[in-house]
Parts: structure tokens; C-alpha cells; sequence
């Protein structure tokens, strides 16, 4: 089945070995901190995050110095001396110390309205918790889920067709009328769609970045950025200003497994970003679920092949309702009905059979319905209107909505 | 002596007189040449030296002095050494000048007398003719050209001997002026096209898309996959547009004789022009330009189709040259010197993949990024896609349609209803500085594109569900006047929006937003 892949941390450890550390020595972690300097510690500790130290060499420095205020204070020799941090851990907390006022930062991070949330607070997702190499603590545009509402995570290809693309925006936006959060990692392609379907379904959506949260990436994603930390939150275990590097998207995914319940994998490549989000959520034990595609897309043999290893066959959003938000069912037959259906009549009905939800041309869609070309291009151009279709750049005109 | 003969340089693509003075006096053998002269006029003297004495004439050594006036304005190319020549020798008194008044030159010599061909000669001869000349002496090469101008005798002189034995008086067989009725050529030339529109197999929405293009001379860009026919179908364009009329073609042959683009095979235009540059040109290959000025791709398209295929693939700065040409139709090259202008109208046919591998949107076989595709749609910047009226999507035909046996509409017919949907345009804007749809101004398109209520309504909600802009508003309002022509209605319906509506601008990136 889907092998563990070997994600170096940073800190020397392998992925793997995480599973011999218990999270109740985690959870005694966040209690010596807090033990040792009371709430004041988040200033110390998001100079930690600063360091990009993990929780492991946290807990080192406890063990050495006894706070981390203390720590933080400790003389460059006696950081230098302590053997079981590696060097280049060592050279960034020490850089960081020298070069980072902690009351400035933390004004400054209050001014720009960056929440800092670590393992010492209450609000610090429980998920996240139970991970084994889960970061010391998180920075937040917006606010973080609440533990009790179900999350589903959104995931796919960024370069994705229309049909993946209608289907992301479709199934986040009834998850979201749900009460589902969709969480993902506002990538391009099937990520943003997700994000813009839960959030014009007026759900809450969160967005997990690779990069600093006051950096939006990609650049397109702009809207959805603003949006996003009103209807939910940008999350990032970054330090703000951290600019996106190819090394750090792989192991957020991490986290983005880690805030939901289920993956959803909308559309991927046999080997693509989306499977290592599914190889951490199946470390995790989340449940999995894939959007079948046809056989012959290359863009869903990812999902095909997910789907014949076990994974749930996602045909409808009810197939995730019912397993995340059993309650919202209840009483209701059939979502789709619920989606208003205008009437449609003469030419358009016409067209609007033709139509599907990949791309087809004009006059594929005029030989389907027997219309002309000026009467089809008329009518496509009605249920364009309507908002029953949409038209793709040059390239023909596909269905709006499932 | 003192002796003047005319000749003429071309500005532009207009031909301004000029006047060869030559005076021969006694003292040192010198020759020279003033009058604001570029360096190939300068070297006339050489070649005008050598010519004469190589057509078995023999010059007495004087000081020779040349003038071309007025000396205020710069003269460039070689059509000078001919007059040059004959001013000097009148002036050495080895030739009678009564016919001067009456004659204007212009040639090329070579050094062994031979007269060479040279560009803008329609233009020079149409000079001479409005100045009230009686004869026009040019080269042999170049005759042809000339001879459509009615009203002017049109002479093709191959030697420099022929034109003095002309100026002696001798009238013989290779000194006889040429008459070409420009009509009949016309409609011997006409008649036979070798492209036609009912090649081009299935592709029923670009057929409509380009009758409704030429019907009112909108601007079209074509997008689609390499090998969907694009190139084809913008090649069979001038064939459905109208003839081209005599005024019409009398214009183009001056720009094509400017251009040294008319020769014996085709000295005069009789068909509408299809220019299609290749992707890597210059600036001033499209728009004209060069040290001593000539017409470029959008004056040679005057009349009729400028195809830019690939057009993502230009220049950017080619593509932005074009916004002047678009908008003016005309074109003005500024020197030092002067500043020319050439005429610029013309109907622009582009094409373009959709995405840098031409895929987009079957991402089974594209593998651009969003930001890819983003990018190189971005290559043709909204100015210039605002002066472009209707975009069309051009998909690969399958090889059922390609094997169809049935035949599909020729040229012929698409442009007898191209013709009755311009002359009802010509009726609507007679008086006014415009003759096509496409050319109406914001407040023109108020009066003549009036809308009903429930025609109003439609464009509401347009503007409000896909996102219709200002600019795109008025490029929607001129397309349904040009497809209500087509329909012979007085009033822009419903439908006719929504039809123009469907070949609307699409080519950011709303496709990547919900």
C-alpha cells in the first residue's frame, strides 16, 4: 500500500521516529513551560518559532536552562555547549536572539493583527496535539477551527481541468452549507477552488500556508486571502516575512492533514503534493476520499488509484456529510434538489443538455442539440447569463454547477 | 547655360516636384551637386558622369552646378540621375530644351547609360499629371505602372540615348507612350481566385464569426489549438469581402509603388491585400519606418486583411505600435526631416494558441501553469484587445467533418450578403466620416445602436453575471448593429446581443475564478 515517506524535520529526526514519543509528554511539556514562566513564555516561545525550533529542542532547552525565558537569556557559550541541539539550531536561536528585540516583535505582530497561538494556550488546536512532530505554536490571520466542528481537507492538482475545478468549488460549497470546515493550503488550481466554493457557500474556510501568513501565495489568490480571514483563517507555523520555499509546502500538508477529519483528493497526478498530504493523513489515521475521474485522465489516476486502495468514492457532497455531519442530514431526501432549478425552455434547454462539465466547443454543442450557430451562441450566452453556464477563456462552454 | 527640368520625390506616399537646375559655365571641370541632397543623390554625379559619356556623348569640360529645388526639403532614392543627366547636358547645350516645360523624368542610370527601375512611380506620374504635364519619361521597368494614370502621356525609356533621341525629336517605336485601361485589367484579374471558402471543412461558429467580422469590418482574433485551420480560414478572408473598387485599388497601387512592391507581372492592384507578417518582425516593418521612409505591413494591408498569426509571439513593443494604426488609421513617421503619413485601414485577423504548448484547456495534454497561460495571454496587452471586436474559439475538426462530402458554402455566396450588409452601412453613414460598424464613436453608437427596454435589461444582467466592461459594452453594441444589419433589421434585438455576446473578449483569467 502507500509507503511512510521519510520527511526530514529539520531537527535530525525522521518522521518515523516521532512515534516513540508520547503525546503525554507533550502535553507535560506545555505544563513545565508554563510552570516555569507563566503566560509571558508565547513572547519567548514565538522567538522559538522565530528559530524554527521543534518541539523536541524546546523541551532540550527546558531541560538545560529550566524556562525559556532563562534560555533565551543564557549565554552564547552555554546555548553553544548544549550538545544534544544540532549546530545549525543552535546558530538560528542564536542569531534570532541577536538580532530580535521580543517586546518589539511581539508589538509588532499585534499591530499587523498576526495571532500567536502556542502549545501553552488553551485555544491551540487539540488535532494538532496529537501529531507527533506538531509545531510549537501556530500564527493566525483570522482565527484557528474550533476542535468540536467537523473539517474536511481539500486537496488536488494546482494545474486542474474545469471538471476538477467545478467539482472542488461544488462539493466545498455544500460541505460548507453543511457546517464543514474546508481547510487547504490556497494553492493554485484545486486548493483555491476549494477555498472560494466553501467561501461562497458562506462557510468558514482555513487556509494552511507553506510561507509567512502575511505573504500571499500565490499572488492571484489575493481575493481569496482577504476573504479568508473573515470567513476563517490564513494558519502558518512560519514566522511572518518567511518567504515561500519549495522545502516547506510538503510538510505543512502535515498540518493541513492534521486539522481535518477527512482528505478529500479532488483531482492528482499519480505522484503529486496531494499523496503526501494522504500519506500523513493515513499516518494519522484520517479517512480518505477521492473524486472519481475517467480512466483515461491522466489528472485522476491519483484519485482512481487512491480510490482502488481503499479510499471512499466521493460521487455527491452527501457521501462526506454523512459521515462528518450526520445531523445535517437528517430530514433531508436530497441536496441536490435544494439547489434551485430555473426553467429553462426552448434553445436553452437544448444547449443546456449538451453541456458538460469539461470544455466542449460550439459546435460540438450545436451538433448535440441540431441548433445553428448563431441560435446556440445566442442561447449559450442566455444560460451564461442565467449563471447555468460558464464560458472558458476562448475554448468553448461548459456547465456552471453539478 | 542655365537649363531646368522637372522631375519628383516621394513624401509619404504622395509625390512632391522637383525641380533638376543644372548651370554649365566656363573654369575648372568641376561638378557639383547642392539642394539638401542624402548620399545616393550626392552620388548621381558619378553615375550621371560616366552614363553620359558611355552613350557615346562627349561633354565639354566645364564647371558643372547642380540644384534640386526647393533645397529646403531633403531628397533621397536614385530617381534623380535621369533628369540630372538631361539638365546637365541641355545645359552644356548638347541637347534643345523647347520641350522642357512640358516633360517631367525621372530613372536610375547605370554606367552604361541603361535606365533602371525605381519605386513610387504611380505616385510620380499622378504628380506630374495634377502639375499639368504633358509626358512623363520613366523607366522601361516601371512603365507599366504608370500607364494606368489617364491623362498623361506615359513613356517607358530603357537607355539614356532613347530619351535624348526623344528629346530630338524622334518619335520612335521604343519611345511610343503606353495606355493600359485599368478597368479591363480589373476585370481580367478579378475573375479567377485560387482560395474560396468552401475548402475550409466544417467550422460553422469561425465562418460565422468572420462573415459577421468583414460584414462590418470588425477586428478578429482567433484562438485555438496548432493545426485547428486558423491560418486557413484568415487566408479565405479577402475573398468574401467586396471588390475592390477603382478609387480602392488606385490608393493601394500608390502605397505598393512606394513600397517597390509593384513589378511588370503586377503593376497594379486588383485584389484586396492579405499581409500576414511573420511573428519575429520589426517595428517598422509593421507600422513603416526606416531611415528614408516606407510603408509598412498596415499600409500594405490598406483595404484589406492584416493577419497576425501567433500573435502572443510578436514583439511586444510590434504589438503596441499597432495601437496607433488601429485606432487612426492612419500612420505618421516623424524625421527630422518631415513626417510622413501613410493610410492605415485595414480589417486585423489574429490568431493565437491558448496557452505557450496550445493545449489549454485539455490538461491531458497541457501541462502550463495557470500562471503560464496567465502570462502569455498577458502578451497582448488590453489596449490593444479592446480594439479587437469579436474573439472566437477555433477547435480541431474531426476527421468525419474533414471527409464530408457535402459541399460546403462557397465565397462567392458569403460575400453577396457581405456586399448587401455594407451598402446598407454605406446608406445609414452617408455624410458622415464613417463607413462600417466598427468605426462608430461612443456618442455614434448612442444614435445608431438604440436599445429597447427589455434589450437594455439583457445588457443589465450581463453587466452583472460575466462581467461586462465599460470598453467591452460598446465592442458588444457595434457587433449586434453589424449582426442586426446582417439580419436586415432596423432595430438591435435581444438575440442579436446575446449573439454578440458569445464572441465577446474572454481572454483573462475569469476562467480561474468563481
Amino acid at each position: 500500500m502507500i509507503e511512510h515517506k521519510n520527511i526530514d524535520t529539520g531537527d535530525g529526526l525522521e518522521a518515523n521516529d516521532y512515534d516513540c514519543i508520547f503525546p503525554e509528554i507533550e502535553e507535560s511539556l506545555a505544563e513545565r513551560i508554563l510552570n516555569a514562566d507563566g503566560p509571558e513564555a508565547d513572547m519567548f516561545l514565538m522567538q522559538l518559532c522565530h528559530a524554527e525550533l521543534s518541539r523536541n529542542q524546546v523541551r532540550i532547552l527546558i531541560d538545560r536552562f529550566g524556562s525559556i525565558s532563562e534560555a533565551y537569556h543564557a549565554d552564547d557559550e552555554d546555548i553553544l555547549d548544549t550538545k544534544e541541539l544540532s549546530d545549525e539550531a543552535k546558530q538560528r536561536f542564536i542569531n534570532v536572539r541577536k538580532t530580535v528585540d521580543v517586546y518589539e516583535e511581539w508589538e509588532k505582530m499585534r499591530k499587523q493583527e498576526i495571532m500567536f497561538i502556542s502549545l501553552i494556550n488553551e485555544e491551540f488546536p487539540e488535532r494538532l496535539d496529537k501529531i507527533s512532530n506538531a509545531p510549537v505554536g501556530l500564527f493566525i490571520l483570522g482565527r484557528l477551527p474550533y476542535s468540536t466542528t467537523p473539517a474536511l481537507a481539500i486537496v488536488g492538482s494546482r494545474e486542474c481541468s474545469n471538471y476538477g475545478k467545478e467539482v472542488a468549488i461544488d462539493i466545498a460549497k455544500k460541505l460548507a452549507r453543511a457546517g464543514i470546515d474546508i481547510i487547504s493550503g490556497m494553492a493554485a488550481g484545486i486548493d483555491g477552488f476549494a477555498h472560494r466554493g466553501a467561501l461562497n457557500g458562506g462557510g468558514d474556510t482555513f487556509a494552511v500556508l507553506g510561507c509567512g501568513v502575511d505573504i500571499c501565495y500565490p499572488r492571484e489568490n489575493i481575493d481569496i486571502y482577504v476573504r479568508i480571514q473573515k470567513q476563517g483563517g490564513i494558519i502558518s507555523e512560519y514566522y511572518p516575512g518567511t518567504q515561500p520555499i519549495s522545502f516547506n509546502f510538503p510538510l505543512r500538508n502535515r498540518l493541513i492533514s492534521a486539522l481535518s477529519d477527512g482528505i478529500l483528493v479532488v483531482e492528482a497526478r499519480q505522484r503529486s503534493g496531494s499523496w503526501i498530504t494522504v500519506d500523513y493523513g493515513l499516518e494519522q489515521g484520517k479517512d480518505i476520499y477521492a473524486i472519481p475521474g475517467r480512466i483515461s485522465d491522466r489528472l485522476s489516476t491519483g484519485c482512481n488509484n487512491l480510490i482502488r486502495t481503499g479510499a471512499k468514492a466521493v460521487t455527491k457532497a452527501e457521501d462526506i456529510i454523512e459521515e462528518l455531519a450526520p445531523k445535517y442530514l437528517r430530514g433531508k431526501r436530497n441536496l441536490v434538489k435544494e439547489e434551485e432549478t430555473a426553467k429553462l425552455a426552448g434553445d436553452e434547454l437544448k444547449i443546456y443538455k449538451a453541456l458538460e462539465l469539461t470544455a466542449c466547443s460550439v459546435e460540438e454543442l450545436c451538433s448535440r442539440s441540431g441548433l445553428a450557430i448563431d441560435k446556440a451562441v445566442c442561447a449559450l450566452t442566455m444560460l451564461e447569463i442565467k449563471g447555468k453556464c460558464v464560458k472558458l477563456g476562448n475554448s468553448g462552454y461548459a456547465r456552471k454547477s453539478m | 547655360m542655365f537649363c531646368s527640368i522637372a522631375s519628383a520625390a516621394i513624401y509619404g506616399i504622395e509625390a512632391r516636384i522637383i525641380k533638376c537646375e543644372a548651370d554649365c559655365i566656363d573654369g575648372l571641370p568641376i561638378f557639383n551637386m547642392v539642394g539638401y541632397l542624402s548620399s545616393e543623390v550626392r552620388e548621381a554625379k558619378d553615375r550621371v558622369r560616366t552614363a553620359i559619356r558611355n552613350s557615346g556623348f562627349f561633354m565639354k569640360p566645364k564647371h558643372v552646378t547642380v540644384n534640386l529645388s526647393p533645397a529646403d526639403i531633403r531628397k533621397a532614392g536614385t530617381a534623380f540621375d535621369l533628369p540630372i543627366a538631361i539638365a546637365v547636358m541641355a545645359a552644356s547645350e548638347m541637347i534643345p530644351t523647347d520641350m522642357f516645360d512640358n516633360i517631367l523624368l525621372v530613372g536610375e542610370l547605370g554606367l552604361d547609360g541603361e535606365i533602371k527601375g525605381i519605386s513610387g512611380v504611380l505616385p510620380v506620374v499622378l504628380a506630374a499629371r495634377d502639375a499639368g504635364y504633358k509626358t512623363c519619361i520613366v523607366p522601361k521597368d516601371n512603365v507599366m505602372e504608370g500607364a494606368v494614370v489617364d491623362g498623361i502621356d506615359c513613356i517607358g525609356a530603357e537607355t539614356l540615348e532613347s530619351v535624348v533621341r526623344y528629346l530630338f525629336g524622334s518619335r520612335e517605336d521604343d519611345m511610343k507612350p503606353l495606355k493600359i485601361d485599368p478597368e479591363s485589367i480589373f476585370d481580367e484579374d478579378r475573375s479567377e481566385m485560387n482560395l474560396d471558402f468552401y475548402e475550409v471543412a466544417g467550422q460553422p461558429l469561425a465562418r460565422r464569426a468572420v462573415e459577421i467580422a468583414v460584414s462590418g469590418q470588425h477586428n478578429i482574433l482567433m484562438s485555438g489549438p496548432p493545426g485547428a485551420g486558423k491560418t486557413m480560414i484568415a487566408r479565405r478572408i479577402p475573398t468574401i469581402m467586396p471588390r475592390l473598387t477603382f478609387d480602392e485599388s488606385m490608393e493601394l497601387s500608390r502605397i505598393y509603388s512606394v513600397a517597390g512592391k509593384l513589378d511588370k507581372d503586377r503593376f497594379f492592384m486588383t485584389r484586396r491585400p492579405f499581409r500576414s507578417p511573420h511573428h519575429t518582425a520589426t517595428v517598422s516593418s509593421i507600422v513603416g519606418g526606416g531611415v528614408t521612409p516606407k510603408p509598412g505591413e498596415v499600409s500594405l494591408a490598406v483595404s484589406g486583411v492584416l493577419f497576425l498569426d501567433e500573435m502572443p509571439e510578436l514583439n511586444r513593443e510590434v504589438i503596441e505600435a499597432l495601437r496607433g494604426p488601429l485606432e487612426d488609421r492612419t500612420v505618421m513617421i516623424s524625421r527630422i526631416n518631415a513626417s510622413y503619413i501613410y493610410p492605415a485601414r485595414f480589417m486585423l485577423a489574429a490568431s493565437m494558441n491558448p496557452c505557450p504548448c496550445g493545449y489549454y484547456p485539455d490538461r491531458n495534454r497541457c501541462t502550463c501553469t495557470d500562471n503560464m497561460v496567465r502570462r502569455y495571454r498577458g502578451k497582448i496587452s488590453q489596449p490593444i484587445l479592446d480594439r479587437i471586436d469579436l474573439y472566437i474559439n477555433v477547435d480541431k475538426i474531426n476527421f468525419s467533418e474533414l471527409n464530408n462530402e457535402r459541399k460546403n458554402e462557397s465565397s462567392e455566396a458569403i460575400r453577396k450578403r457581405v456586399e448587401r450588409t455594407l451598402n446598407i452601412q454605406k446608406e445609414r453613414y452617408r455624410g458622415l466620416d464613417i463607413c462600417f460598424n466598427s468605426q462608430l464613436s461612443a456618442g455614434q453608437i448612442r444614435k445608431f445602436c438604440k436599445l429597447g427596454d427589455s434589450e437594455k435589461t439583457l445588457l443589465e444582467s450581463a453587466f452583472d453575471s460575466i462581467g461586462l466592461s465599460a470598453r467591452g459594452y460598446h465592442r458588444i453594441l457595434r457587433v449586434a448593429r453589424t449582426i442586426a444589419d446582417m439580419d436586415e433589421s432596423d432595430k438591435i434585438s435581444g438575440s442579436h446581443i446575446a449573439e454578440a455576446l458569445g464572441y465577446r473578449e474572454n481572454m483573462g483569467t475569469e476562467e480561474m475564478r468563481v
